[in-house]
């Protein structure tokens, strides 16, 4: 792994606005890299920083160990798609793609028609080349917009919430392509988005940006299992939060939480530093589970009443209230084959493992 | 129904006019009235012949060709300004060079009037008549050029710039989008040329009066 782009001490204002907060990153080569964060935390700020679009107001940004202060977009080794994917309706599919292309004297004609074409074979838009970029779909316009940047090799290609846009089914069909794609070119690949599933799914690493700031830089099964902070845990996926009271710190941490009671958990279900006295424990609703009749478990029970369910198809997630915790504990639950679908109301057991529990200051 | 009839009302109202206009070219008389005084072509023998009514002819379209081309660049820049940048008084600015808009074309020609002649101690000539053209022409221009600029994705432009054209070559593909933004700009477009015909040739005091000079000084 080298790094390719590296952002030291970057910092943004627009006017009085802190946009972007003494950023330091490193993305290495062939990485497919995400910043995440909601809207207005800086993510789409950033990648436009590193794609000349943006200034600094200070720090510096390298791409290949070369200072890119001063170089404008046109002269940087990255290509952009756009949210709006910014077709030039004026011309055609292939015109599109081929307007990169259109200052490079040391190409034939043959040449960049024959680059055109393979651009558009790579993003399965093969005989498209001749359409009127104004009546494609949406799906059509993200594979155009891609093949036009890819098809000058950058070292890195940006990507400014490409799937935004489109329904659900086709996202998803996307989110593959793009991997794919990713893997067949090697370039670099750096993701804005706000969707966090489509963060995990596609992403060798994920950096969360809140307010400026970056607040976890992690992989996606680490930045799920074991956020460092309660708003990267709220932030990625669902999560229930209990009351807890740290006792002890040492090679494993002695915790009461409540409604579950006390437990010993290892440092690392610890991301952040702790102290003695109130914490928080999350714990994901996949890692609960409700006792059915006739199963059994050797795991931690607890006894509970059904609040609230939400039936999803292959999942039902089940609101359980236990005692001694204001809010019901959100249970995901497969709908297995002999489950049934529980009523609110229904008394039951809620099976727990300490070792699914993260503490957070 | 009675929409069809308004409809066939106000084209008949319109046009009516115009259908006259080639009845009389044939009337044998000086005045343009009822009744017909007699059959007669010499009109257009002195049509061919009138060199005063050619120069006046050959202004008009210097005058319009002229005032079209400042007032589009000039709408462009302040329009383009006006849609894509933010920048202090704004507002202000904006409404100011709008004003043209609004105010009646008489109070704007008496006061150009009073300022070439008396203020800055200018003669009139064509190029005052462009000036005072431009100044009302331009805000027609920015109102429409605006609408098309705010739906213009500013995202070209930078795809433009990040596929390797530079900050100022990469403007006319922003603006050629533009061009092909489609109906909604070709129809603004269209009432606009409409509205620079109707103004230039109706009521704006400073273009007839020195149309008439220069036919009799012609």
């Amino acid at each position: 792994m080298t790094a390719l782009i590296t952002l030291k001490g970057v910092n943004k204002y627009y006017g009085d606005y802190h946009a972007l907060r003494d950023i330091d990153l490193t993305i290495n080569t062939g990485e497919f890299f995400s910043l995440l964060g909601p809207s207005g935390c800086g993510k789409t700020t950033l990648l436009r920083t590193i794609a000349g679009l943006e200034d600094v107001s200070d720090g510096v940004v390298m791409i290949g160990g070369k200072d890119m202060r001063g170089v404008s977009a046109n002269l940087r080794p990255t290509n952009m798609v756009f949210q709006s994917y910014a077709i030039f309706p004026h011309l055609s599919v292939a015109e599109n793609v081929a307007f990169g292309l259109r200052k490079r004297a040391d190409l034939t004609k043959d040449d960049k028609a024959r680059m055109v074409d393979d651009a558009l074979a790579m993003v399965g838009l093969s005989g498209y080349g001749k359409r009127a970029s104004h009546a494609l779909s949406g799906g059509q316009r993200q594979r155009v917009a891609l093949a036009r940047a890819l098809i000058l090799k950058p070292k890195v290609l940006l990507l400014d919430e490409p799937l935004s846009a489109l329904d659900k089914k086709m996202r998803e069909q996307m989110q593959v392509e793009l991997i794919r794609l990713q893997r067949h070119v090697g370039i670099t690949f750096i993701l804005v988005t706000h969707d966090q599933e489509e963060a995990l799914v596609m992403s060798d690493r994920i950096a969360v940006m809140f307010e400026g700031e970056i607040g976890q830089l992690a992989d996606p099964e680490t930045l799920y299992r074991r956020p460092n902070s309660r708003r990267v845990a709220e932030f990625i996926g669902k999560m229930n939060f209990l009351r807890a009271d740290v006792l002890q710190v040492g090679d494993t941490i002695d915790v009461d939480v409540a409604g579950l009671g006390r437990v010993s958990v290892n440092a690392e279900q610890a991301p952040m530093a702790l102290h003695k006295g109130a914490a928080v424990a999350g714990v994901r609703p996949e890692t609960l589970a409700i006792l059915f009749e006739g199963e059994t478990t050797q795991r931690r029970l607890i006894d509970g009443v059904v609040d609230e369910v939400v039936y999803y198809g292959d999942m039902t997630y089940y609101d359980v209230r236990i005692a001694g915790v204001d809010q019901p504990l959100n249970i995901a639950m497969k709908n297995l084959i002999g489950r049934p679908v529980l009523d609110v109301g229904t008394t039951t057991k809620v099976v727990w493992d300490e070792r699914s529990l993260v503490i957070l200051a | 129904m009675s929409l069809r009839i308004y409809a066939i009302a106000y084209l008949v109202f319109l046009y009516a006019p115009i259908v006259l206009l080639p009845i009389f070219a044939f009337n044998d008389a000086t005045i343009i009235a009822f009744p017909l005084a007699g059959f007669t072509t010499d009109w257009f023998g002195e049509l061919m012949t009138n060199r005063s009514l050619h120069t006046s002819v050959k202004n008009s379209l210097f005058i319009a060709v002229m005032t079209a081309i400042l007032s589009t660049l000039l709408g462009i820049c302040a329009a383009r300004a006006g849609a894509m940048y933010r920048f202090p008084v704004k507002a202000g600015i904006m409404g100011f060079i709008m004003l043209p808009l609004v105010l009646p074309e008489i109070i704007v020609a008496v006061s150009l009037l009073v300022v070439v002649v008396q203020i800055f101690d200018m003669g009139l000539s064509n190029w005052t008549i462009i000036a005072a053209h431009v100044l009302i022409c331009t805000p027609f221009c920015i109102a429409i050029l605006n609408g098309a600029f705010q739906n213009l994705d500013p995202s070209i432009e930078e795809a433009a710039m990040d596929l390797g054209e530079s900050r100022f070559s990469a403007l006319p593909a922003g603006h050629f989008a533009l061009g092909h933004a489609g109906d909604h700009f070709q129809h603004a477009d269209r009432l606009y040329h409409q509205r620079l015909m109707n103004s230039s040739s109706r009521s704006f005091c400073p273009a007839p009066a020195r149309r008439c000079r220069s036919i009799s000084g012609g």
